[in-house]
């Protein structure tokens, strides 16, 4: 995610769901914009939405991020016991 | 940039080991094949060799046992013994990394303490992958899969 209007956006929802209202009071870009980096949130599957009444409120989706982060949080655990056994064991060696 | 603490799009972890930093660091790259595990790597066949190139913008690599060579990071921070960090160019299909693939950073820190080293690993930007690891996360989290392999992969290291 290259583009730093988007990545703030998505960091804003990654607090909790909001409306495209507010998320455009909360970014310094034009609402049309916040709108355009929305959509395309939404087509990498980072983002869902739903219409509340006349509001779109915007969410991450847990399926998209949430499962990348679990998936590197058990693999770097995992990867991380077996350096922490190799440097201790090098450096009995010493 | 914003404080990562917030950030859904990041893990982080860290472990203390008893070597000094710059033993610490050297274990981390330049004996990176020494504790990672050969069950995991992306191109096919047999993982023969992973490395790390030491410095900015040189490769995460690996080969495979019929001599194919894959990059599959950049390193971005070489500042030893103090801060490594690289690009994760392997999105949820788990297929080599192509030229234009866009990355997640993975930024691992060594701090001095009384006993050794806190080792502490960030990996952030995840959302740069797109959705898809959930069908990663199935298919590797259960027993026998790669944390089996860690596992084994520690026990011997430990031997």
């Amino acid at each position: 995610m290259a583009d730093p209007s988007r990545r703030a956006i998505f960091e804003l929802l990654g607090a909790g769901p909001q409306s495209v209202v507010a998320i455009a009071g909360s970014v310094p870009i034009s609402r049309p914009a916040v709108s355009q980096h929305l959509k395309v949130l939404k087509d990498a599957g980072l983002v869902t939405v739903q219409a509340v009444g006349t509001r779109r409120i915007y969410a991450l989706d847990p399926a998209g991020v949430g499962a990348a982060r679990d998936y590197f949080d058990q693999f770097w655990t995992t990867a991380l016991a077996a350096y922490t056994q190799t440097a201790n064991t090098i450096k009995e060696e010493q | 940039m914003t404080a990562q603490t917030t950030d859904s799009s990041a893990v982080r972890t860290s472990v203390k080991v008893s070597a000094t930093p710059e033993r610490a660091f050297e274990v981390f790259t330049a004996g990176i094949d020494s504790w990672w595990t050969r069950a995991h790597h992306v191109q096919s066949g047999q993982l023969r060799e992973i490395g790390v190139d030491p410095h900015v913008g040189g490769r995460m690599w690996e080969t495979n046992d019929a001599g194919d060579v894959c990059t599959w990071g950049r390193v971005l921070t070489w500042d030893p013994p103090r801060v490594f960090a690289f690009s994760w160019l392997i999105g949820p299909d788990w297929a080599v990394p192509g030229d234009d693939a866009v990355g997640s950073r993975v930024t691992v820190t060594f701090t001095p303490t009384d006993t050794g080293t806190h080792v502490e690993l960030v990996h952030d930007r995840l959302d740069t992958h797109g959705s898809g690891w959930e069908y990663v996360r199935d298919g590797v989290g259960s027993d026998g899969g790669w944390p089996a392999g860690l596992r084994q992969f520690a026990t011997a290291t430990a031997t």
